[in-house]
């Protein structure tokens, strides 16, 4: 009886995933045919020359001195402001990618993106 | 990058000057994007007026496409960023080198190779930010 129990309510649980992994499912797999129709080298290539037109950049108008206030700090706060008026933005919330991926903008690249520009500019 | 380590029980803010220090420190891929991120949210908070453009998130491919395993959750446009061939290169690298790619510890070097401690404990330095936060919220109310 108590084994019946559980399986009942298991069985509804066990449905709802079914429904939640398709539409992963089917996001992997229109990922993985897009990835395969390429090589490396492409894919590669059409990340580091990814360029965004038309573009907007973010508002040069806010005030620098702000930055002292920053939990971070003036200098890491005015780099961070800096960084990020260099920053290409698409003008519509459109997801468009190199070579046609609907790629997205990764917090791990954005991560690398800001230590690069520490790298050529010494903070 | 910054990051927030323990010192004696009480959180620091300290930035690793080159690679051996960022080891030392283990400082994780992962750790440098919720870093960046902590720092846009930092300066947002202390600016009336919007700093950044509104964009959907959501579960995005970018790093897949690069051979990381996982599709990962962040903004579902594509950005132009300055350095994207360090960014790729990074990337590479770090798919080649171990399982867990946003485990390892980036090998960036910056030019002045210099480790910073920054003064004051990271609970002060976010209490002094909250006051700067407090006038910025009255200000956005004011204005709406």
């Amino acid at each position: 009886m108590k084994n019946r129990k559980q399986l009942l309510g298991f069985f509804p649980l066990h449905l709802e995933l079914q429904k939640r992994c398709v539409p992963l499912q089917i996001k992997n797999d229109s990922a993985a045919c897009a990835k395969s129709q390429h090589t490396h080298d492409d894919i590669l290539s059409a990340f580091v020359n990814w360029a965004v037109e038309p573009s907007r950049s973010i508002s040069c108008e806010h005030d620098v001195q702000v930055s002292e206030h920053s939990s971070f700090g003036g200098g890491l706060s005015t780099a961070t402001l800096l960084w990020l008026r260099s920053i290409k933005c698409p003008c519509e919330d459109v997801n468009q990618g190199p070579l046609g991926f609907a790629s997205g903008s990764s917090w791990l690249e954005l991560g690398l993106s800001w230590s690069g520009l520490c790298a050529n500019h010494s903070l | 990058m910054p990051i927030i380590r323990c010192d004696s029980r009480v959180k620091r803010l300290t930035q690793p000057g080159n690679y051996s220090g960022a080891l030392d420190d283990n400082l994780t891929l992962a750790e440098s994007g919720t870093m960046v991120q902590k720092m846009i949210d930092n300066l947002e908070a202390l600016l009336p007026e919007p700093l950044l453009f509104t964009y959907q998130c959501g579960k995005v491919s970018s790093c897949y496409h690069v051979g990381f395993k996982i599709f990962v959750q962040d903004l579902k446009v594509r950005l132009q960023l300055p350095n994207q061939k360090l960014i790729m290169e990074e990337m590479l690298g770090l798919v080649g080198s171990t399982d867990t790619p946003t485990q390892a510890t980036p090998k960036i070097d910056v030019s002045s190779g210099e480790h910073t401690n920054f003064p004051g404990s990271w609970q002060h330095r976010q209490d002094h930010a909250e006051l700067r936060m407090k006038s910025v919220r009255k200000i956005r109310k004011e204005r709406n």
